[in-house]
């Protein structure tokens, strides 16, 4: 299974706002959640929102804007979901707040170019995991699937920092041995 | 410095990381890896069924999303 080509091909638009963005405030928006774990996964499993931690809303709906996205209409206080009209399916969701509430490492983001200069950033497979196991953790261990993505996002990694893993495991609130941590 | 990849390259390499560990990629594989959307939020169910919605009108494949 791949990710299907207008997938491919909005994330190519979402890349260019990345870029917007980052040239107004120097530092990348980070497409996190399910869409990240779907890049990481090769499609694996598929989710119609692309979650996005951009700390500045309005330099990000400036960036998005300029890439063709539109604003949903408004309503409640915190809609923040956007989508491009070319690519219907999907539709982009700023998540308010601190990467990863501040806890994740920037340095280890991933940077995936697109086309030309524009690119995306996703978290470290290491986040992403402990995001999947910290949300298992956080239904009681009742949604079975954040734990079989956690572990098909450690069973493609290439490489793993255990350190790190089980300190981000901890942070997300999930449970390392889960996944034989 | 961030890690830079392309896209195109990193992505034929996880596929090519799912072939060599025979990575199963069947239906119900793929179904039990999907979000059952028990605990979204009311604001995350509308964004799923706004999408859902749109590309219904524009006769389009939605993605396969609980809410």
């Amino acid at each position: 299974m791949t990710l299907p080509a207008t997938y491919l091909q909005a994330l190519e638009r979402l890349s260019l706002a990345f870029g917007t963005y980052e040239s107004e405030t120097g530092s990348p928006p980070i497409l996190v959640g399910g869409a990240a774990a779907a890049i990481r996964t090769g499609g694996q499993f598929m989710s119609a929102d692309l979650d996005v931690v951009a700390e500045n809303e309005g330099a990000f709906s400036r960036a998005l804007a300029s890439a063709g996205f539109v604003a949903e209409p408004r309503t409640g206080k915190t809609e923040l979901a956007y989508y491009h009209p070319k690519f219907p399916a999907y539709a982009v969701d700023r998540v308010s707040g601190a990467y990863f509430d501040g806890r994740g490492d920037r340095a280890r983001l991933l940077r995936l170019v697109v086309r030309d200069y524009a690119a995306i950033v996703i978290p470290a497979v290491e986040d992403l995991i402990a995001d999947r196991l910290g949300q298992y953790a956080r239904t009681g261990n009742a949604d079975g699937s954040r734990l079989l993505q956690a572990q098909a996002l450690l069973k493609l990694a290439k490489r793993i920092d255990g350190p790190y893993l089980r300190r981000r495991i901890g942070e997300e609130g999930g449970d390392p041995a889960r996944i034989g941590y | 410095m961030l890690r830079t990849l392309t896209l195109i390259g990193y992505l034929a390499e996880i596929e090519r990381r799912k072939a060599d560990l025979s990575v199963d990629e069947s239906p119900g594989a793929v179904e039990a890896l999907r979000n059952k959307g028990k605990w979204r939020t009311a604001a995350k169910r509308a964004i799923l069924q706004r999408a859902k919605a749109r590309a219904r009108l524009a006769g389009v494949r939605a993605v396969r999303s609980y809410t």
